[in-house]
């Protein structure tokens, strides 16, 4: 049983291409990773996804319903949480949830009742009647997400949840993400942080430049990039003169240097890591971190695209 | 439902909003403490000479006639008196003498016009008044009976009137023709050729000038029903309250835009708000807003600024239902049209400015180019404006009716135009 079944959507905007030609489907209870760097097309996905634009060809069923038919239908069944803090600053956390709770249908001691359980599950039920104004971005994106919990939806979307915020409340955020899905709710996560769509996603697509470019079960997805070993170092400065050096000497791996962080990508990085020092040793810069690790999402986004999702 | 939640969380947002408060209610009120005090003389015939020259119609009286006069003057004083004839030709004394002297020719042009030719000139506002000079004045001034010259003005030119009544009561005093009574006549109605008139005695200041001269004077001032000048400070509380409106119909489409850049529009529509819902919404809030605004600005301008209220209160409440309905119709259209915070800054910074100027919420229309004074009546603020001022001069509900009915209609126009062309998803 599908929650979500994504057939050949394509969104454009002039002659701009949002997304394009996508399709993937979304099993029920599932936790669903969609990753890519900005401007991939998530946002634009998810926003298809809620119902809030309409594609330009294609379709989506959301609980076996069309969003071109049964829209008012989809919006029962979800819940989002927009990459932006979508609230009223001025109010507080209780009224923000108030407010969204009465477009829901609830009143009275219903309202209030729920309002109290979201609070707890965002863990904010101290801080609830303080304004958004006062509070820091992690609070702010965990009452994000309560507002996006007030319907108990049946699919919950996040668009890029943890964006600027502390790790504490971004462990806060994951976790609660984590107990919603095995509570029983399914999720659709975008993000451009692999690591966490590693934590969290069952299945994970991976999006570039409007269209899907991997998509099926986390180790599925991480075989794509063939077993290669991800090297990470730390550079203040690379000469692109040196970055050729190394492409040449070592062209069967993949490189790419872009804010301050030089990427390798390939298999057995350990045999060719002296030689990859001895030329950035030539470098005036100082190498301030080093780190090699095994088949990831990264590597993987590397390996198909090769760029780094970062880019 | 969704649409006053909408509001009411709107309206919750904005009252908690010490800027907005101030913006849309500090700021008229300071305007109207500033202008209304600073402008009151403004207000007076004395200042208005620097700036205006009006064009009145002069209706000639009959002449005189001696053969009525016969019977009861001896016939050796006849020849006598017939020589002072020309002294006591009160057209030719208000045309040569009066008009055209030097002050007065700055200030007041005139044509002689027939009755019917001179009232349609009023209707198309081509001339400011209409002075009807008395039939046989020299017959009734010698035989000690009261003459009047009546003047007849458009209310909706309450500085033309003042002029002419300045005038006209400087006319009588230096004369000091007793027979010459001053009418002043507000027809407020007049473009219809309907107008029920009242006579009431006013202008005591005048008849105790005449009695300190031994002059018997009598100053009539016809008016419609009840009818009185405006002060200044009444005006602007009219004019700043109407403009800061304005500014609230502006609210209602910076709320739309905060909800369109905030997502928070995007969760109404998942919430389950419809279009039309999210638009009843601004279209309430505004309504709201400027109905607690125009409460508030007119109770300080009783409170604190000693105006007038109406004495028809269910037309005044009316009044300020349909001003509000206009605004918060104006609004729902904005919430239409205007997608970014430039649009906005335009309406804000430069629309809201223009509308105030040509609506009189700056300067007095009546003060303004000729060119620029009908454009008052096609906006919404400007006739509410004159409307409010309408009732406060004592006007009744048939003075503003047509007001309310522009006003109701500007905004269901308003609003219809916005639900069609409002859009959700674009940004």
């Amino acid at each position: 049983m599908y929650m979500v079944e994504i057939n050949n959507l394509t969104k454009k905007y002039g002659s701009l291409t949002a997304v394009d030609d996508i399709s993937l489907k979304i099993e029920t209870e599932d936790l669903y990773g969609l990753l890519g760097p900005n401007g991939a097309g998530k946002s634009t996905t998810i926003s298809t996804i809620s119902t809030f634009i309409q594609p330009t060809s294609g379709d989506i069923l959301v609980g076996g319903h069309s969003i071109l038919t049964k829209a008012s239908a989809i919006r029962k069944l979800i819940g989002l949480v927009p990459q932006d803090v979508a609230l009223y600053p001025t109010l507080t956390a209780r009224e923000n949830l108030s407010f969204f709770g009465k477009l829901y249908g609830l009143r009275g001691k219903d309202l209030s009742k729920k309002a109290d359980e979201i609070l707890e599950t965002v863990g904010l039920r101290d801080r609830g009647n303080e304004k958004i104004d006062t509070y820091s971005g992690g609070m702010k994106r965990r009452i994000n997400i309560g507002v996006g919990l007030m319907n108990d939806p049946k699919l919950l979307i996040l668009d890029e949840p943890t964006v600027g915020i502390d790790p504490q409340s971004r462990n806060h955020i994951l976790e609660t993400v984590k107990n919603l899905n095995q509570r029983g709710m399914t999720v659709i996560y975008t993000s451009h942080y692999m690591e966490e769509v590693e934590f969290l996603c069952k299945h994970i697509g991976i999006m570039d430049q409007g269209k899907l470019i991997a998509q099926g079960s986390k180790e599925e997805v991480c075989a794509l990039a063939g077993n290669e070993e991800t090297l990470t170092i730390h550079i203040s400065q690379l000469s692109a003169q040196h970055l050729q050096q190394l492409q040449t000497i070592l062209p069967e791996y993949t490189m790419h240097y872009g804010d301050g962080i030089l990427t390798v990508l390939g298999k057995k990085i350990h045999s060719v890591l002296g030689d990859i020092l001895t030329i950035l040793n030539t470098e005036k810069s100082k190498i301030t971190s080093l780190d090699v690790q095994e088949p990831n999402l990264e590597s993987v986004f590397l390996h198909l695209t090769g760029r780094a999702l970062r880019d | 439902m969704h649409g006053l939640f909408i509001a009411l969380n709107d309206l919750k947002i904005t009252l908690k909003d010490r800027k907005v408060t101030t913006i849309l209610l500090l700021m008229p009120i300071l305007l109207i403490t500033v202008l209304g005090s600073a402008l009151s003389s403004a207000f007076t015939p004395d200042t208005m000479t620097d700036l205006h020259q009006i064009t009145i119609a002069i209706v000639e009286g009959e002449a005189a006639n001696l053969n009525d006069l016969e019977r009861f003057i001896p016939m050796d004083q006849m020849e006598e008196i017939e020589t002072s004839l020309s002294d006591l030709d009160i057209n030719r004394i208000v045309k040569e003498e009066v008009l055209q002297s030097e002050d007065i020719k700055s200030l007041v042009s005139y044509e002689v016009l027939d009755h019917h030719t001179a009232l349609s000139k009023l209707q198309a506002k081509d001339v400011a008044g209409i002075v009807y000079l008395p039939d046989q004045f020299a017959n009734r001034y010698i035989m000690g009976n009261k003459s009047e010259i009546k003047i007849v003005t458009n209310t909706d030119s309450q500085i033309d009137q003042m002029i002419l009544d300045a005038v006209f009561r400087s006319f009588s005093d230096q004369l000091s023709l007793p027979r010459i009574a001053v009418s002043v006549v507000q027809e407020e109605n007049i473009k219809e050729g309907v107008g029920t008139f009242s006579f009431s005695k006013t202008g005591e200041d005048i008849q105790s000038l005449v009695s300190d001269k031994g002059i018997s004077l009598e100053f009539l001032q016809k008016t419609e029903a009840g009818k009185q000048l405006i002060s200044s400070k009444e005006y602007y509380t009219s004019a700043v309250a109407v403009m800061f409106m304005l500014f609230s119909a502006g609210y209602g489409l910076m709320n739309m835009l905060h909800d369109r850049d905030h997502y928070t529009l995007m969760r109404q529509l998942i919430a389950g708000a419809s279009k039309f819902q999210m638009l009843l919404g601004k279209f309430l809030y505004t309504l709201f807003l400027c109905v607690i605004q125009l409460s508030i600005l007119f109770a300080y301008g009783y409170i604190a600024m000693g105006i007038r209220l109406p004495s028809d209160l269910l037309a005044f409440m009316i009044l300020i239902c349909a001003a509000s309905f206009a605004m918060a119709g104006l609004s729902v259209l904005l919430c239409g049209i205007v997608k970014n915070q430039r649009g906005a800054v335009i309406f804000q910074g430069l629309i809201i400015n223009i509308l105030s100027l040509l609506g009189g919420s700056f300067i007095p229309i009546e003060v303004m180019p000729k060119i620029f004074r009908p454009l008052a009546d096609l906006t919404p603020n400007g006739r509410a404006s004159r409307a409010f001022v309408h009732l406060i001069e004592g006007g009744q509900w048939s003075s503003i009716s047509s007001s309310v009915l522009m006003l109701f209609g500007f905004g269901t126009l308003c609003l219809l135009i916005g639900v069609c062309v409002f859009r959700p998803a674009e940004r």
